[in-house]
């Protein structure tokens, strides 16, 4: 059986489930409300001006980084345990459908819809920079700062949320998930608590803002390329690594029922 | 399309016995599977549509061995399955959740898949509220739609766990009806334990206890067997005892109708009946336990 069709549409069936859920809008709108309170108007209104426009497009999109991802991390945790919950993962397993393509179709269709209010979110920034800077240029650089900031992060977080909870029961994996974003990307390393923020397994994605786009602000200054494709191809690969060891677990629980 | 089980067993985690040793020949056309709870009629049904794999045994589904991954996926491109709890997705529309499973099924082309899923909605009259999200139906129509998922590709091999449980009356005609319909040109497995759905719908049937087969045959060898065990016994109100079984109770006003099984001899009152199935299933499931305290004794 030819399992691309397969793959497509299950992306298409639970990109339309997670697109749906009111709660993605609604927390989305809550963060991004509570994101332009605390700082965001003074991005655009004071800091914007002040920056060349690659290093600005860049910021925008690692600000976006320090607490969009939380909300994604913690609406993709049910994913997979809502197949047990509403049981139809029995009716599945029956079907010729691979369980590695349903898996598949699940991370990347699930992802994407979480990634569309980001993505929207983010668009009205790069629109606002480009209402204010009138350089077309904002719109090709804001897609690259996209795809090297913000979409490798996402994609990481996205599997550890899609794979944890076939081990945890999820809320404690949206708990320790949202404590771990704190301690691994936000704590800064000299106060002296051990801590994976400032090194490349960041998702937050400053090694790529700063060796890519020159954004040397926070915790990470003047990274090289070189280590921002590190970091790239370490969260990509972990990512992957991430939904293989899950198929091959949900594979081996199957086989010992 | 015969199955074929030899030897079959499963031992879940934790030692509980399943299934033991069954050895059991599935002719094509309708076939009934009954049993209490706990019989092992649910573990057969799951190791049959692969989702659970056996502990020893072989099965082999017309050709194909399922023991093998190959086999398996085979088996599961033309099989339809109904488990007991079907799960969907709340959310999605009966008409989006039959599409997806097409999908999964393998129903590559979106228009065939389409026209087939608008067939089956009329099939199990569904057409009208096809829209509506899935959470608001009732438990008769998410069996409706179970039905309708289960013959999305036509299956050759139908599987159906428990299909009846908690539809009413009206319902669970219907459903028997579209089994039998559907049991001309492939082979069904009902599986239940309501001796009515079995009656009105299977010429051959098994019958499961505590994971072993203890009957194969036809219905009407399982009521010959009975033949002569089935007594009608009337009282004026007092319960009769003996070495039987009391299968039904019919108040009749003055009297009291009593339908009992056992070897019971002609005595005032007792008049001999013809057996039904039901009375015959009564029957073995009162020998089997008869057997088993003779062997623990």
């Amino acid at each position: 059986m030819n399992q691309l069709p397969t793959l497509f549409g299950v992306i298409n069936y639970e990109f339309r489930m997670q697109f749906r859920r009111r709660a993605l809008w609604i927390t989305f709108l809550c963060i991004a409300l509570l994101f332009l309170i605390r700082g965001g108007i003074h991005f655009f209104l004071v800091f914007a001006l002040s920056q060349p426009l690659l290093p600005l497009v860049a910021n925008w999109a690692r600000s976006l980084n320090f607490l969009l991802p939380i909300v994604a991390g913690v609406l993709l945790a049910d994913r997979l345990a809502r197949d047990r919950k509403t049981r139809v993962d029995e009716l599945f397993t029956s079907t010729p459908g691979a369980l590695s393509v349903r898996l598949a179709g699940k991370y990347v269709g699930s992802t994407l819809a979480t990634l569309l209010p980001i993505f929207l979110f983010y668009s009205i920034g790069v629109g606002s920079i480009l209402y204010q800077t009138h350089n077309v240029m904002t719109i090709p650089y804001a897609l690259a700062a996209f795809a090297t900031i913000s979409l490798p992060g996402i994609l990481f977080v996205s599997a550890f949320s899609i794979a944890c909870p076939f081990l945890l029961w999820v809320p404690l994996y949206q708990f320790l998930f949202v404590g771990y974003w704190f301690w691994g990307n936000i704590l800064s390393p000299h106060n002296g608590i051990p801590t994976l923020s400032a090194t490349i397994l960041t998702p937050v994605g400053g090694y790529m803002a700063s060796g890519f786009f020159g954004d040397n602000q926070q915790l990470i200054v003047n990274a090289t390329v070189m280590q921002g494709v590190e970091s790239l191809l370490l969260l990509l690969g972990i990512s992957l690594l991430v939904m293989v060891v899950l198929w091959q677990l949900m594979k081996w629980e199957q086989a010992r029922q | 399309m015969n199955i074929e089980i030899n030897d079959l067993s499963k031992v879940y985690r934790g030692g509980v016995q399943a299934l033991n040793a069954i050895d059991m020949t599935i002719p094509g056309g309708m076939f009934g599977l009954l049993g209490p709870n706990g019989a092992g009629k649910t573990t057969l049904m799951r190791i049959l549509a692969s989702i659970l794999r056996p502990t020893n045994g072989s099965i082999h589904i017309g050709e194909y061995d399922i023991d093998t991954e190959r086999g398996r996926t085979s088996v599961k491109r033309m099989l339809g399955y109904l488990p007991q709890d079907l799960g969907m997705y709340p959310d999605l529309s009966a008409r989006e959740f039959l599409d997806y499973v097409g999908i999964l099924k393998g129903m590559d082309n979106r228009k065939a898949r389409r026209q087939r899923v608008e067939e089956l909605l009329e099939t199990v009259s569904l057409t009208n509220v096809a829209n509506r999200k899935l959470k608001t139906y009732s438990g008769g129509m998410k069996r409706r739609i179970g039905i309708a998922q289960a013959l999305l590709n036509d299956p050759k091999l139908l599987i159906v766990d428990e299909p009846t449980a908690g539809l009413d009356p009206e319902e669970r005609i219907r459903f028997r009806n579209l089994l039998s319909d559907l049991g001309g040109d492939r082979t069904v497995l009902l599986s239940t334990h309501i001796v009515e759905d079995i009656a009105q719908t299977c010429r051959n049937l098994a019958i499961m206890k505590s994971g072993k087969v203890v009957f194969q045959g036809t219905t009407a060898e399982l009521v010959g067997e009975t033949r002569g065990k089935v007594w009608i016994i009337t009282t004026q109100g007092i319960k009769p005892e003996g070495n039987f079984t009391v299968v039904s109770t019919l108040n009749m006003g003055t009297t009291i109708q009593y339908r009992v099984v056992g070897e019971l001899s002609p005595r005032a009152g007792a008049v001999p009946a013809e057996p039904s199935l039901e009375d015959s299933y009564v029957w073995l499931m009162r020998e089997q336990r008869t057997s088993n305290i003779s062997m623990i004794s």
